[in-house]
């Protein structure tokens, strides 16, 4: 028998007993400062550019990417569980049709609030019902989507055939107004604030806590556990379609919320005035450096990627691009911030997992 | 005290019988090893044990009680938790969210506590002797080794009654081994009952009390560790007759021209040092336990692996390992394991499948020429003998062995010098062997050479003219002539990872 060397053989040399640490902040969240970073870059270009920044110029800046925002965060859940959704924006259209078309002249606030269940309702059933399919019909999340994008909008084109309906004044004022308006306030160690905040500010920062509070539910854990590795997550004993089905069903209500807001900014219904939403929200969770494959993604991120997505057009026109060329600069942006997210591809060993 | 008692178990996949009447238990307080060659039905009745499998036939008692578990979650919340070398942890999230899942400790209000979930995490792993590992750090920057004691300390974190191991141990270092045996001590001080599978035979004589040895799907026997000697342990393990007939195997003239020039090949820790010489007319067989780098040694000579170093050579000019594309044009041809997701596109047809590596060959003027392709075709089908209705029938459609011999149709139209065949009998009939067989003899007549990792040693023995043994990357042993037998190769396999093992003083320290 021809032994080789034997001391060729036997487990690799020992290592030193490697200390094994979490990756510094800004290795682990790069994608995430970037995209906060070039969302930065252009509120200060808005803000130099624009002829004035008063009040209203903040309103309509942080009005512009709010329904965006709320669609991203419920593209973000399905997207962490390495899905897609498409019919977001027929959701946001839907939503926005029946809160128009419910409300009463004679009753505006206690109708409002009604349509504004309802619209809640119907955007969690919405996703439910995409969610169902999806985990439990195994059916493709882009085809189940598609399909349903489409039932959505043709239900609200029979809500609502034609532009128009009620939102009553002072639900625009509440989610699409400001606050602060009348006058200095008083706080506490006796400073105080003088000017008006739009009260997107507060939908935002609610948001923010929301999905805080969201990121600490098992229910999360288990979206990005799926997401991430579907067969790990199930020899962890994490129901699977269950998770997934959660996820849908929340973003049909982020999509629902999103409807809302359309409502209070524009004042009306429109069956298509969510279609704007689906491909962008998507752009959105990739922009914030959300992986399409699942499992990795913060809402932190899509927020940014939002506003950026909002924003692009204002700057451009102040800067006297042609609109022509907005989807070309969006488009070349998404690009590159999808280029720099794949470059860890070269690291990996095998070519068939590069592929 | 018997803790878990499976008995008549019965499972088959397809057409392949992975379990007949087979029997294990085990008590309490003890750890038992479960031994046998690659596909002997170990993995599959531990798949069993812990709900990942459901049994077609047989029963299986857990601590006085019959049980039927619905799935892997089941089994865990009874108390029997398995390691498996497919890791269970999610990689996009920390090690201590990965060891609670499922598990986790809430707040007041039902929310994850993360403070208290990072401090149990943290107690846990030092407790067991991790404490280099931060509960915060993300399961993949974890090497290979971490996250296979991450997988450990998340089962014993779950309070097992009974602990599986099944490879568990496979990338980890002397130390990291010996602190994972000082765990499984403990629990089985503590009354815990653990079922240890390793390759590596001296860990088992280290670790186990009593050892099950599984042969051809069932259980031939149970043995003290203390008292089985390696050679028994051998035969109960090998100890078949075979009828199985192989072509006469023509001996090769000792000039034989060097066709395939291997020197110091390396990738990572996976391939460590690989120097052979394939010649014409030669098949070269690799063997060894399963997982020690016979299929990543094929892969690497086909370029499917970046960054592997070495120096390699056809025909004495050297070969750059770039890529497919780049083997092929240099006359290698390689028939992968998995022929449903590599070796063939399942819904094209026989046609098309066959001729997917040499469309160039049949094309005229950048359009498929019908004759050229039928030409091509219709040879291959006569001198394999493939049974299909007709060549425009979806591939899937056909037996497992007329796949295989589809799969190797393809690379044979590329004119190949060197075949690097992966386990290309698996799953497929007698009588579709035979043929591959004598297909395998034909091409050597014609001066081709062949590399063949093959999990069956019968074949190795059959039909190779040498036989390289390999053991964690590396070649350990080669056998040939005479020596080649089934006895020698199991021995070899096992008894290099008992004699091979390199003690430095600081691992033992």
């Amino acid at each position: 028998m021809a032994v080789a060397d034997a001391s060729r053989i036997g487990p690799p040399a020992a290592r030193h007993d490697r200390i094994v640490r979490q990756r510094p902040f800004v290795v682990r969240n790069a994608r995430v400062l970037l995209i906060w970073a070039l969302l930065l870059a252009l509120m200060g270009v808005y803000i130099a550019e624009a002829p004035q920044f008063r009040p209203r110029e903040q309103r309509t800046i942080a009005n512009s990417g709010m329904t965006l925002a709320a669609a991203g965060l419920g593209q973000t859940l399905v997207v962490l569980t390495g899905g897609i959704d498409l019919s977001v924006g027929p959701m946001v259209s839907l939503t926005n049709s029946i809160a128009s078309a419910t409300t009463d002249k004679e009753d505006p606030n206690g109708s409002m609030a009604r349509a504004a269940a309802l619209a809640l309702a119907v955007g969690a059933l919405g996703g439910l019902i995409n969610g169902v399919l999806v985990a439990y019909g195994r059916l493709q999340p882009i085809i189940v989507t598609l399909a349903t994008a489409s039932i959505w909008t043709g239900i609200a084109l029979l809500v609502r055939p034609d532009p128009g309906g009620y939102i009553p004044p002072d639900f625009t004022a509440l989610l699409a107004g400001q606050f602060f308006d009348d006058g200095p306030i008083a706080l506490p160690f006796g400073l105080v604030w003088d000017r008006p905040v739009p009260s997107a500010v507060f939908l935002l920062i609610g948001l923010v806590v929301v999905w805080l509070l969201f990121r600490r539910t098992p229910l999360a854990t288990r979206i990005y556990a799926v997401g991430s590795s579907e067969g790990a997550a199930y020899m962890s004993g994490v129901n699977v379609a269950r998770a997934k089905m959660a996820a849908y069903t929340l973003a049909g209500l982020a999509a629902g919320f999103g409807g809302l807001i359309t409502s209070a900014q524009t004042s009306t219904g429109n069956a298509l005035a969510g279609n704007f939403f689906t491909l962008n929200s998507i752009a959105a969770v990739v922009l914030g450096g959300a992986s399409l494959a699942g499992g990795s993604g913060t809402f932190l991120g899509t927020l940014a990627g939002a506003y950026v997505i909002a924003l692009i057009p204002s700057v451009l026109f102040f800067y006297g691009v042609s609109t022509f060329y907005q989807q070309l600069f969006q488009g070349s942006i998404l690009l590159i911030a999808v280029s720099l997210g794949a470059l860890g591809v070269f690291r990996i060993r095998n070519r068939i997992e590069r592929l | 005290m018997l803790l878990l008692q499976a008995t008549g178990i019965d499972k088959r996949f397809g057409g392949v019988t992975a379990l007949h009447d087979a029997d294990f238990s085990c008590d309490a307080g003890e750890i038992h090893a479960l031994l046998g060659e690659n596909g002997a039905g170990k993995s599959t009745m531990v798949k069993i044990l812990c709900g990942v499998h459901t049994p077609d036939a047989g029963e299986i008692d857990f601590a006085g009680r019959l049980v039927a578990f619905r799935s892997p979650s089941a089994a865990v919340a009874m108390g029997i938790v398995p390691v498996f070398q497919e890791l269970s942890l999610v990689p996009d999230l920390s090690v201590a969210e990965n060891l609670f899942m499922g598990i986790e400790p809430r707040n007041a209000i039902r929310l994850v506590d993360r403070r208290a979930m990072r401090r149990d995490a943290e107690a846990l792993l030092t407790r067991l002797g991790f404490s280099g590992i931060d509960p915060a750090a993300v399961v993949r920057d974890l090497s290979l080794a971490e996250r296979q004691i991450v997988e450990i300390v998340k089962a014993v974190g779950r309070s097992p009654k009974v602990l599986i191991l099944d490879e568990a141990t496979s990338a980890l270092n002397r130390q990291q081994v010996e602190q994972v045996f000082a765990v499984v001590r403990g629990l089985r001080a503590a009354g815990v009952a653990a079922v240890f599978i390793s390759h590596r035979m001296e860990e088992v004589r280290d670790l186990c009390d009593r050892a099950t040895i599984f042969r051809d799907g069932t259980d031939v026997g149970t043995v003290e560790m203390a008292q089985a000697s390696h050679g028994e342990i051998v035969r109960m393990m090998i100890g078949r007759t075979l009828h199985e007939a192989f072509p006469p195997r023509p001996p090769l003239p000792p000039e034989a021209e060097p066709l395939l020039e291997v020197r110091g090949l390396d990738w990572g820790a996976e391939l460590r040092d690989v120097s052979f010489t394939l010649h014409r007319g030669e098949i070269l067989g690799l063997s060894g336990l399963e997982g020690q780098g016979q299929g990543d040694l094929l892969f690497a000579l086909f370029g499917v692996y970046a960054g592997v170093t070495g120096d390699v050579r056809l025909r004495g000019e050297p070969i750059g390992l770039s890529g497919p594309r780049a083997a092929i044009t240099a006359k290698l041809a390689l028939v992968p394991e998995d022929r449903k997701t590599q070796g063939l596109i399942l819904p094209l047809p026989v046609g098309e499948n066959m001729t997917l590596a040499t469309l160039p060959k049949i094309a005229h003027g950048g359009i498929i020429s019908p004759e050229a392709e039928r030409a091509a075709t219709s040879t291959m089908q006569e001198s394999l003998a493939i049974k299909t209705a007709s060549m425009d029938v979806p591939v899937r459609f056909l037996s497992g062995g007329n796949q295989q011999k589809v799969a190797i149709a393809k690379w044979l139209l590329t004119e190949a010098d060197v075949y690097l065949l992966y386990d290309p009998t698996r799953g497929i009939d007698v009588g579709a062997k035979q043929e591959i067989y004598a297909l395998m003899r034909r091409l050597t007549e014609q001066g081709h050479a062949i590399l063949l990792f093959s999990t069956d040693l019968a074949e190795v023995v059959g039909l190779c003219n040498r036989a390289l043994v390999m053991y964690e990357g590396a070649i350990a042993v080669e056998l040939s002539g005479p020596e080649l037998t089934q006895a020698n190769l199991v021995s070899a396999a096992i008894g290099v990872a008992e004699s091979g093992r390199v003690d430095t003083p600081a691992a033992s320290a």
